[in-house]
């Protein structure tokens, strides 16, 4: 989820969290304590990278964008968690995922 | 807003996550939070509230998962781990995996503890189950080290060798009776770098102005040289010390000596000791390491050879026989064992052959015996002793905690298994979120070591105190049982291995799950934890069976207890004071002996509350026998022994059989008129009898050859060393007024406690000669225990050891069942809606429970069978396949099973169908 977040473009973590919140309509919530390890620990990883960036007007900030191996890892991510949840949806009796 | 402040007091101090950009970070983000619910309108106070609680209440969660983040391994590795954990096995040992697990150790170790201390009540019962299971391994292993492995405390105890002779047929290879002429051949033959020799004595010293009976060894002057001991105080024995013909009255004591008797002077060294009446010089004492070469001795002091004459008299019979009483200058007969060691690079069989060749010289030869003597040579602690007496009780002993081990570690390993299957939500979610599985397992491969390691710690309590039940059942106080580094590294061994074995359980589980079936097993299904149900069903079978085993062979150990007890022994046990009177250590002539004998029996019999009293050369159920052969054919007993009958002799005073409540079948006993100067007397066995004289009345003949005594009396074949001897040797008695023995055992019965007679008895010892000493005293029922100490103590500790086990399989059962039952809830809920009767969901719990009980009743009984032949030896009255223990064990086993099954069947009874159907 946070690599998909970021799979367009850059962004900070307080950004990454809106954006999972928005798009899983409030389903998902992020917390600060889980989120931000998880980002330090992706980056280590090689996934992403994370660079302090000062735009005008606002204050410094650290923004993350996806490295090529985390897009691979993105995409690979992608098909399991698709499978997964064809399945669950075939299980549960759900309409097909488009 | 600026949160900075707050973050950095929110975080753990002296943490990476401290580190202003991480600061800087979170704050910005609580900063955004903040603007956030500001633009939504809230108020200050509201918004800056929502901001903070983004934050976890605990700092140091958040902190730890920082560290842990940060610590998390660099790309490189982390990309060989990730495909290390998800490709097959071949690629594993290719990759640097030592050094990936050393970088996440302390990170798993946290989290391990974090995951326990969310289950208090299963790290409890874990704990419990380890510290048990692994502490009994760990008290038999302290026996086990303390007897087998530990060196004696020698120098260079690699080189100490015993030097045994073997008798000309052969059968005995550790003989170990060496005349002192003998020695000094050996010794002075060059073929040990250093030979010395010893002998147990008991001397009497006088403390606190009473007179003592202590057991030292009398030594050669190089003893503590040979040993290589040092002494820390004084020194050893000098040359002239050690000369035979010129003796200097000196002594060596033990530590403990000098601790307890001599209240630890500084200086003791030059301080006298009376011995025997003599004025001895202190010249040393022993390290407090040392006790003695030989395990499970420990003499108090040690006297030099050339002071035989003061402290090792030559028996009665043979001072007679001699003339003198100077055991120096005799070549026949024997009385010293003998230590060596060997020259460096030597092996035991080149110093053998260089010792054979001294026994070639004329005056080695046996008369009589077909060629020369033999030696070996053997490491310490060979040959007859505690070790070898220890080894098949060990044996017993280490196999009975192994499978207490199995079956704890099964039971542990089950309780993981179900709290696995409990957890499979955190699995789900942390492979989703892209946890590989080598990290799980691993994860889960810490927390069961943790808690095996945890449990280690506990196993060493109960280890200790199993230790102190050793002392009481027999272990000589003397075997150093305390905890060392070995017992320390084995008992954590011990709990590293557990920890893997047991670990493995839910990690095969894991192994067979992948993020799909796991998630799709949410909710509880019943399939969700059939594999972990069948791994624990297997878990209670073995449990069942290895108890079972146990069981059996404490039911077989308890029988042989029971059995020897209930042996007639032929005289009564009960109510008898057993003390030894030593007239040697005075010197007494016979006849001046006789006399005290003499008044000492007529003065005790005289106590009120005495019944009877006797003396005997030999006490019954001691374990020790004199024996010689007795002709079968009326001529002298041949060499080869073919027409002698080995039998037991023992030398008793009149009124001992009266005392012993020992009756006589034919003839008469002992009597006063019995003396020195009327003709020589002798009661048979009847099993004597029986074997000289089959069809013969045996009053009246005469028992040997020559001046042989005439048979008076018959007795009962009575049980002599130990009521668990096999075959006993027939036995007579003689008289001791006609034959004369330097010291001898008091037998005193008394009406009530016979301890309490001690010091009236030792009152009259003390009227006839001031000098002369009680020793030992000690009751006969008494003796009868410790004859039986060993089969005691295995019976003791198996039984012990089957207790636990059948707990532990219990647990184990009532857990399996309780949580089976517990899954079913909804199909029992169901079934009692449909009408089914509750007693019959209780039989169909029950009866679920019972088929595991079964098969592993019937695995158990066949490896109980297969088993049990070991112990045979150990046995008796029991034969290693007695159905009647094997029934009621499997009868017990059943019923302790049918408990642990009855709990959960009746809750489930109990369900009520409408809630278990709506959950």
């Amino acid at each position: 989820m946070v690599l998909a977040a970021l799979e367009d473009r850059q962004r900070h973590g307080y950004e990454i969290a809106r954006i999972i919140d928005d798009r899983s309509n409030g389903v998902l919530r992020f917390h600060v304590a889980s989120l931000y390890p998880m980002l330090y620990r992706m980056e280590r990883r090689g996934w992403i990278d994370g660079k302090w960036i000062e735009k005008a007007g606002q204050r410094k900030r650290r923004y993350y964008r996806l490295t090529p191996q985390g897009r691979k890892v993105l995409t690979s991510q992608r098909r399991n968690w698709h499978e997964l949840l064809t399945a669950l949806h075939r299980v549960a009796g759900l309409d097909p995922l488009g | 807003m600026d949160f900075r402040a707050f973050v950095r007091t929110h975080l753990p101090p002296r943490s990476i996550a401290r580190d202003p950009q991480i600061v800087d970070e979170l704050a910005q983000h609580l900063a955004d939070l903040y603007d956030e619910a500001r633009a939504a309108g809230l108020s200050h106070d509201d918004a800056l509230a929502r901001a903070v609680q983004a934050l976890p209440e605990h700092p140091e969660v958040l902190g730890h998962e920082i560290e842990a983040a940060n610590r998390a391994l660099p790309p490189a590795i982390a990309r060989q781990w990730d495909r290390i954990a998800d490709a097959d096995p071949a690629a594993d040992a290719a990759a640097p995996r030592g050094l990936a697990m050393l970088a996440d150790i302390r990170r798993d170790i946290r989290y391990a503890v974090r995951m326990l201390a969310r289950s208090p009540g299963f790290v409890l019962v874990t704990l419990i189950t380890l510290s048990l299971g692994i502490g009994a391994n760990s008290a038999i292993f302290s026996a086990v080290n303390a007897i087998l492995l530990r060196a004696a405390p020698i120098a260079d105890p690699d080189r100490a060798a015993t030097v045994f002779m073997i008798s000309p047929d052969g059968r005995d290879r550790f003989g170990s009776g060496y005349s002192y002429p003998n020695y000094v051949d050996l010794r002075d033959s060059g073929a040990l770098e250093g030979l010395a020799a010893f002998s147990s004595i008991a001397v009497a010293i006088e403390a606190n102005g009473a007179l003592e009976q202590i057991s030292g060894d009398i030594v050669s002057g190089n003893y503590f040289d040979v040993l290589g001991v040092r002494l820390p105080m004084g020194r050893g024995f000098s040359a002239d010390e050690d000369r035979p013909g010129s003796p200097v009255r000196v002594v060596i004591v033990s530590h403990r000596f000098w601790t307890e008797r001599l209240g630890s002077d500084p200086a003791a060294v030059g301080r006298t000791l009376s011995i025997n009446g003599g004025a001895y010089n202190i010249v040393g004492v022993t390290p407090p390491g040392f006790t003695s070469h030989v395990l499970g001795r420990a003499p108090e002091l040690f006297v030099p050879i050339a002071m035989q004459q003061e402290v090792r008299l030559p028996s009665a019979g043979l001072r007679r026989q001699l003339g003198h009483s100077n055991l120096l200058i005799v070549r026949g007969g024997g009385w010293l064992n003998l230590v060596g060691r060997l020259r460096p690079g030597a092996s035991a069989e080149s110093t053998a052959a260089a010792l054979n060749v001294v026994a070639e010289r004329p005056e080695w030869r046996v008369p009589g015996a077909s060629g020369p003597r033999r030696f070996s040579v053997g490491r310490l602690g060979d040959g007859p002793g505690i070790r070898t007496a220890a080894v098949p009780m060990l044996a017993i002993l280490g196999g009975a905690v192994m499978l207490v081990l199995l079956i704890a570690c099964a039971n542990v390993a089950g309780l993981l298994a179900a709290r696995a299957v409990s957890r499979r939500r955190e699995v789900a979610i942390r492979l989703a979120i892209g946890a590989s599985r080598g990290r799980l397992i691993r994860q889960w491969l810490t927390e069961s070591v943790l808690l095996a390691l945890m449990g280690s710690l506990g196993a060493l309590l109960v280890g200790r105190w199993m230790a102190t039940l050793l002392y009481r059942f027999g272990v000589p106080p003397s075997v150093d049982l305390s905890l060392d580094g070995r017992v320390l590294a084995f008992t954590l061994a011990v709990g590293v291995i557990c920890g893997l074995l047991f670990g493995l359980a839910p990690v095969l589980q894991a192994l067979r799950r992948d993020t799909l079936t796991a998630l799709r097993d949410e909710g509880g299904s019943v399939a969700s934890s059939a594999f972990a149900a069948r791994m624990r069903s297997a878990f209670v079978v073995g449990q069942v069976a290895l108890s079972l085993i146990l069981l059996v062979g404490a039911g077989l150990f308890l029988r042989t207890v029971r059995n020897a007890y209930n042996v007639d022994p032929g005289y009564t046990v009960d109510g008898m004071l057993l003390a030894e009177v030593n007239l040697d250590l005075r010197g007494y002539t016979p006849g001046a002996g006789q006399e005290v004998y003499q008044r000492l029996l007529e003065r005790t019999a005289a106590l009120p509350g005495v019944r009877g009293v006797g003396a005997a050369r030999v006490t019954v159920l001691s374990g020790g026998a004199r024996t010689s052969a007795v002709s079968t054919d009326g001529q002298p007993v041949r060499p080869d022994g073919s027409n002698g009958l080995t039998t037991r002799i023992n030398v008793v005073s009149d009124g001992y059989l009266e005392a012993m409540g020992i009756p006589v079948l034919l003839g008469r006993s002992f009597q006063a008129s019995d003396t020195a100067t009327s003709p020589r007397v002798v009661i048979v066995s009847q099993a004597l009898a029986r074997a000289l004289w089959p069809t013969l009345d045996p009053i009246g003949r005469t028992l040997g050859t020559g001046a042989a005594p005439t048979v008076i009396g018959v007795i009962p074949d009575a049980v002599y060393t130990s009521v668990l001897e096999r075959n006993p040797h027939p036995f007579y008695l003689l008289p001791l007024s006609q034959n004369y023995e330097s010291g001898a055992t008091l037998h005193v019965r008394g009406s009530g406690d016979p301890l309490a007679l001690v010091p009236a008895v030792r009152q009259i010892v003390r009227d006839i000669d001031p000098q002369l000493v009680l020793a030992r005293p000690r009751t006969l029922a008494g003796e009868l225990e410790q004859s039986l100490g060993t089969q005691r103590l295995i019976a003791t500790f198996v039984g012990l050891f089957a207790v636990l086990a059948l707990l532990l399989a219990g647990v184990g059962l009532y857990g399996l069942m309780a949580h089976a039952a517990s899954e079913r809830k909804a199909e029992i809920g169901l079934r009692l809606a449909l009408g089914a009767r509750p007693a019959a969901i209780l039989s169909m719990v029950i009866g679920d429970g019972l088929k595991l009980v079964a098969i592993g009743l019937v695995l158990g009984l066949a490896g109980a069978f297969g088993l049990s032949r070991i112990v045979e030896r150990q046995l008796f009255g029991v034969t290693s396949g007695d159905p009647l223990t094997y029934a009621i064990v499997a009868v017990v086993l059943t019923a302790a099973t049918i408990t642990a099954c009855f709990i959960p069947a009746r809750r489930a009874m109990g369900v009520d169908p409408v809630v278990a159907l709506r959950s």
